[in-house]
Parts: structure tokens; sequence; C-alpha cells
């Protein structure tokens, strides 16, 4: 299982870089919000495990300072194994887009209620979750023909 | 009790791998920090930030409205009227260093003294008189011999301040000034303007045999201009038997108009 590790940390490293230096970049707001980590999060929940995907996401909200990662961190696991616990596509996509959508609206009441929440542009992680579904869709995608062709080659066990 | 030794083996394995999740991207991060292996990781940032500002570039240009689009040609076009000005600063900048490096050049193959000075205005189209920046205060005098670039006569001081001073042109109508034909030192003339380009040579003897292309020199005659200064070449020679005189269309080497720095010669200087 620790073998698991070894993938994922690299991969962690990559995707934050791109999404850091390459999503970002870009002025139009509909590029900028893609969720790339967190839809990475969500997809290594349901394909490799929970606790793999539940600290992905929470490393994902430490090193980005993320708070809809660290919502999903905690929500996550109890839509994929208590609501959405197949491991097809529409399970991927209902429990994603349950759990970004939960965590939106606990961040817009948090911000609210709390006066020292930081502020969020709301409309701008609406917009990412509704990227969430291509991005899912996608990923679901590409991680089936991972798994089917090159999977067996690295330490990559789906639970 | 198997169910709880099952459990326990689970949470030691979980464990395990949050510790080795955690402390793997701890040391990624550490090595990120480590100078000899920093570049690594700055160079594939850089190179995902550049190719995703090109790309975005390729957005903003295919989709940029039409405001935006009048607002960037507006901002080029101040910005080339601004480089246009700062062009033709720099050009006459350097128009104005080249005549320096020529006079200095004069001056110092001959060691010949001179005060260096600097147009300041122009008379008007009626007159051919000009004003600069020295006057009495530098040792300027009247009937100084005033030289462009290489030694080329230019003017004649006509009159002194004390901070600037008057130089009419060898190219004005009451301009005089003693010469001779070069390589030829008896055969001395009279160049005179004729408010255009071209000059006059006069009082040449019939017997003087002028070509085309022969070059002018100040003869020295007078005493205030000195000898050796080259005025222009003969372009026309005009010659009738039954004058005393024949006389030649003298061409200066210079537009006096492209001019601003010019070298003031002390009055009757040896060279």
């Amino acid at each position: 299982m620790t073998r698991s590790a070894l993938f994922l940390v690299p991969l962690f490293a990559l995707l934050a870089a791109v999404e850091a230096s390459f999503l970002w970049v870009f002025s139009l707001s509909w590029i900028c919000t893609f969720p790339l980590m967190i839809i990475a999060g969500l997809l290594i929940m349901q394909r490799v495990g929970v606790i793999q995907g539940t600290a992905w996401c929470f490393a994902a909200a430490l090193f980005q300072w993320n708070g809809v990662a660290f919502c999903i961190a905690l929500l996550g696991p109890l839509f994929f194994e208590k609501v959405f616990s197949t491991r097809s596509v529409y399970a991927l996509l209902g429990a994603g887009l349950a759990a970004y959508g939960t965590s939106l609206v606990l961040i817009t009441l948090f911000s609210f209620l709390l006066p020292f929440f930081p502020s969020l542009d709301i409309s701008k992680l609406f917009i990412g979750w509704i990227l969430l579904v291509p991005g899912l869709y996608c990923g679901f995608l590409f991680v089936r023909w991972f798994e089917i062709s090159i999977g067996s080659r690295f330490a990559i066990k789906t639970s | 009790m198997p169910r709880a030794w099952y459990l326990k083996d689970k949470t030691r394995e979980i464990a395990k791998w949050l510790v080795t999740f955690f402390g793997l991207l701890g040391v990624l991060w550490f090595l990120s920090t480590i100078s000899w292996l920093s570049p690594v990781f700055r160079g594939i940032q850089s190179g995902l930030y550049a190719t995703a500002t090109s790309i975005e570039q390729i957005f903003t240009r295919i989709f940029a409205s039409e405001e935006s689009l009048t607002r960037q040609l507006t901002t080029c076009k101040d910005q080339l009227a601004e480089q246009s000005t700062r062009a033709t600063a720099l050009a006459s900048a350097d128009d104005e260093a080249a005549q320096w490096r020529s006079l200095f050049g004069y001056t110092s193959s001959g060691n010949i003294p001179g005060v260096p000075s600097r147009v300041i205005a122009r008379g008007s189209f009626a007159s051919s008189d000009i004003l600069i920046d020295k006057g009495s205060n530098d040792s300027i005098a009247i009937g100084s011999a005033v030289v462009i670039g290489n030694g080329q006569l230019f003017g004649v001081v006509t009159k002194v301040d004390a901070t600037q001073s008057i130089i009419r042109l060898i190219e004005d109508a009451q301009s005089a000034i003693p010469a001779q034909v070069l390589g030829q030192d008896k055969t001395i003339g009279l160049v005179t303007g004729n408010e255009g380009a071209a000059l006059t040579m006069e009082y040449i003897p019939q017997d003087v045999k002028l070509s085309v292309g022969d070059g002018v020199l100040t003869s020295g005659l007078g005493g205030t201009i000195p000898a050796g200064l080259f005025i222009g070449t003969v372009t026309e020679v005009s010659q009738d038997l039954s004058e005393p005189f024949q006389s030649a269309t003298i061409t200066p080497s210079h537009d006096a108009r492209a001019w601003t720095v010019v070298l003031v010669l002390p009055v009757a200087s040896p060279l």
C-alpha cells in the first residue's frame, strides 16, 4: 500500500505545478478556475482509496491554502463510502458534485457568518463546480485507460 | 480477538501510508528549496508559465473586443509618436556628435587653436547671418574666420557681443573672401557670395588656365582670415577675352544649413 505513495507524491508535485504555473496564468476566468487538484483527489478517492484521496485533498488544501479542498477532504469519504459507493463514472460525478457543492455552501455560510473567514470569489468557485463535470469525466476515462494499459507495471493498487 | 487484531493492523497500515505520503511530500518540498535542485523545479515551472502566457496572448488577440483593440491601437499610435520624436532627437544628436568629432579631428591634427561654438539662431530669408553662443568673453574678435568639419571656411565674424557673435556666411552677397586656386600660388581672386548655393570667384587673370574641379582656398591676403582654408571647387569657368579678368563659379563643399557646431579661429592664426 505504501508503494502507491511513491507514485502519488511526484504526481502531486507535477499537478500542483501545472495548476499554479499553467492554469492560473490565464486571465479568462473559466480556465483559471479549473479545479485540477480537486479532480485528481476525487479520482484517487474512488480509484485508489478513500484514505489516499483524503490525504491528497488535505495536502492540496495545505500547500495551496484551498478551503474547498479541505472541505472535500472531510466530506469526500462520506459520499464515496455511504452514498456513491460504486466505481462507475456516475458515482464519481455524483460524489464529486455533491462534495464540491456542499463545500461551496459551507464556505459561503462561513464567509457570511465568521468575520475572520477569508473572503473568496464565490462566482469563480461556482464556475469551478461546473467545470468539475467535464474534468471528472475526462479524468475517469484517462484513469481507466491507465489502469488497463499501464497500471499493472506501477505500484498502484485499487481498493 | 481477530476483529480487533485486524483493525489494529489496518490502522497501522493506514498510518504507515499517511506517514510515507506526507513524509515524501515534505522531502520533495525540502529538495525544491536546495540550490542545486531548485533550478530543475523552476525550469519546469517557467516552461509551463511561458507556454500558458503564449496561449493566453493568442486567446486575447482572437477574442479581444473592438473597444479593447481600439484602445490598444491608440496606445500604439501614442508610443509610435513618442518614439519618432525620440528618434528625431537622437538623429540630431548623432549629427551634432559627428560634427564635434570632425572639428576635434581638425584641431588636434594640426594643433590648431580655436573656439568651438554652437549655432543658436539663423537669420531670416533675406539674411545669411547666423548667431553663435560665444562672444568676446571667449576671445572672439570681429573678422575671425569660422570653419566647419575639416577646416572648410564657413563664414566670418561680423559682430561680437560678450556672450554671442554674428557670423556672415560665405554665401552672403556682402561676403568677399580673398582666395587662390589650389596649386597655383599666384592665381588669386575674390570669392563673393550670391545668396545661393554657389559662389563666384572674380578678378582671375585671363592667362590663368582654370579647370572644372580645381580646389579654391583662402589666400590669407587681408590679414584676418588665415590662408589655406578650403572654400569649394570650381564648377564652371566664365571667360570673356574682351574682359580683363575671367570668373569662375565655385560650389562650396558644405551645406550651411546642416551644420550646428562651428570652430572660430583666432584672427590671422598661422597654419
